[in-house]
């Protein structure tokens, strides 16, 4: 049983306030306000929180995008400018030095991402994929990425699609703590699109782009995704939002490669 | 035998449901579509404010889903489902928003022209601490913040939004809450 004049905490005003609580506790608290100062202080300033979080500004409410709308949906589609940077902007020796350092050190780091990114409940497909991320530096040969990265850092990938029965399809994408999704492979810019996977073939091959995000710092877990069909953006991002960042995605038959990276300011 | 629907070539927006109309401006039916996006701008811009907390980036948002929507007029079902349908299509908008301007700051909104200037500045200073407290939430929690107040919807109505269980909903919307004051600095 709980005292009758024992004080509530702010979490028993925020539930107070969505009705969360029973009516027996709810009048309980009540009747505490009226003689604790410091309590209906708290209860106050909860209020306040909950009116701020459902405030609009007023002009904002007058704004009339029927006319900005229709014409959009009557104009032809514009492409924003892609913040992808493409493969010419990888010099050829760093190209090559990308497929050189993947090929021969895949038991060294790779094996060593692996060890950190895939679950003992092993998935058979699993052992025959793998994904390599770079760290693109301009004038230097592309160096593997070691668990840490800037929020700015130009990236380069590398892929392992070998096995009885390899992969045809593969998309490369980090996702953050909070749960946003930074696409590599398939380059996604333009929100009407929906891309699909990109085509791959069996063995050991780099991939040709840099990509610089602009990413929140703190852990980044980047798949490397491998499937026999296409998949697009929007299903795997749905995906994405069904688990905690950084599990296995419920891709039945895919082969997968976690990076389990961690952003963090230069 | 078959009963045809007639399909009006000016619906009659106000009595219209949803469906309805999504239906007609698939049939092609003149002005369905606008009627959709009059009927919804205000919520949707209420929505992707709460998520947001910039008035320009709500309206770009805003903009944005509706646009997104009438993408969906061709295969669109009518399963009375189309709020859900609204609201997570704005809440994407504003994730890829997120993603695409992560270096804006929220709290770039001047306070709106009113008769106490006073409390106007203070409403949008409180206003402008509480979207940087909300930018700095993980992306599930912000979700569900927005969702709540936002578009003012219940526990349950959040859980169907989503797909997640209503358990899930209140513990994110709580500790959310929680995170909102430590980083606005109230005491607990």
């Amino acid at each position: 049983m709980r005292k009758p004049d024992v004080h509530a905490s702010r979490d028993e005003w925020e539930r107070y306030l969505e009705g969360e609580l029973t009516q027996s506790r709810a009048a309980e608290l009540e009747r505490h306000a009226l003689t604790c100062e410091a309590c209906a202080a708290a209860r106050d300033e909860t209020r306040a929180l909950f009116d701020d979080l459902f405030d609009v500004p007023p002009r904002l409410l007058e704004t009339d995008l029927v006319a900005g709308v229709l014409a959009r949906i009557e104009a032809p589609p514009v492409r924003r400018a892609p913040r992808w940077i493409f493969a010419p902007l990888v010099p050829l020796a760093a190209a090559a030095a990308i497929a050189f350092a993947f090929v021969i050190p895949w038991g060294d780091a790779a094996e060593e991402f692996r060890a950190k990114s895939t679950s003992p409940a092993a998935h058979a497909a699993d052992d025959w994929v793998g994904l390599t991320a770079f760290a693109v530096e301009p004038g230097r040969p592309p160096q593997p990425i070691d668990g840490a990265l800037a929020p700015d850092q130009a990236l380069a990938f590398a892929y392992r699609n070998i096995g009885p029965r390899p992969f045809d399809h593969l998309m490369v994408f980090g996702v953050s703590e909070g749960g946003e999704v930074y696409w590599y492979y398939p380059a996604y810019d333009d929100a009407s699109t929906d891309p699909a996977s990109v085509p791959v073939r069996a063995g050991a091959f780099d991939l040709p782009d840099r990509v610089t995000h602009a990413l929140p710092t703190g852990p980044l877990h980047v798949y490397g995704l491998f499937t026999r069909e296409p998949r697009t953006v929007r299903a795997i991002e749905a995906l994405v939002r069904s688990i905690e960042p950084g599990e296995r995605l419920p891709v039945e038959g895919a082969g997968q490669h976690v990076l389990h990276l961690e952003v963090s300011a230069r | 035998m078959t009963k045809l629907e007639v399909i009006p070539l000016r619906p009659d927006s106000t009595e219209r449901s949803d469906d309805d109309l999504m239906r007609l401006a698939r049939a092609g039916a003149a002005g369905a579509f606008e009627a959709l996006v009059r009927r919804h701008q205000t919520s949707t811009l209420r929505l992707c404010y709460r998520y947001l907390g910039s008035t320009s980036l709500a309206q770009d948002a805003a903009q944005n889903t509706l646009v997104e929507l009438y993408r969906y007029v061709p295969r669109y079902e009518p399963r009375g489902q189309f709020p859900a349908l609204l609201r997570r299509i704005a809440l994407n908008q504003c994730r890829m928003l997120v993603r695409s301007k992560r270096r804006v700051d929220p709290g770039v909104d001047a306070p709106s022209p009113a008769e106490d200037p006073e409390a106007e500045i203070l409403r949008a200073e409180r206003q402008r601490e509480l979207s940087r407290a909300l930018s700095k939430l993980p992306e599930r929690h912000r979700r569900v913040i927005a969702l709540r107040f936002g578009a003012d919807l219940t526990y349950q109505e959040i859980a169907d939004n989503i797909g997640r269980p209503i358990g899930t909903v209140r513990s994110r919307i709580f500790d959310g809450l929680k995170k909102l004051r430590r980083t606005l600095g109230v005491e607990s």
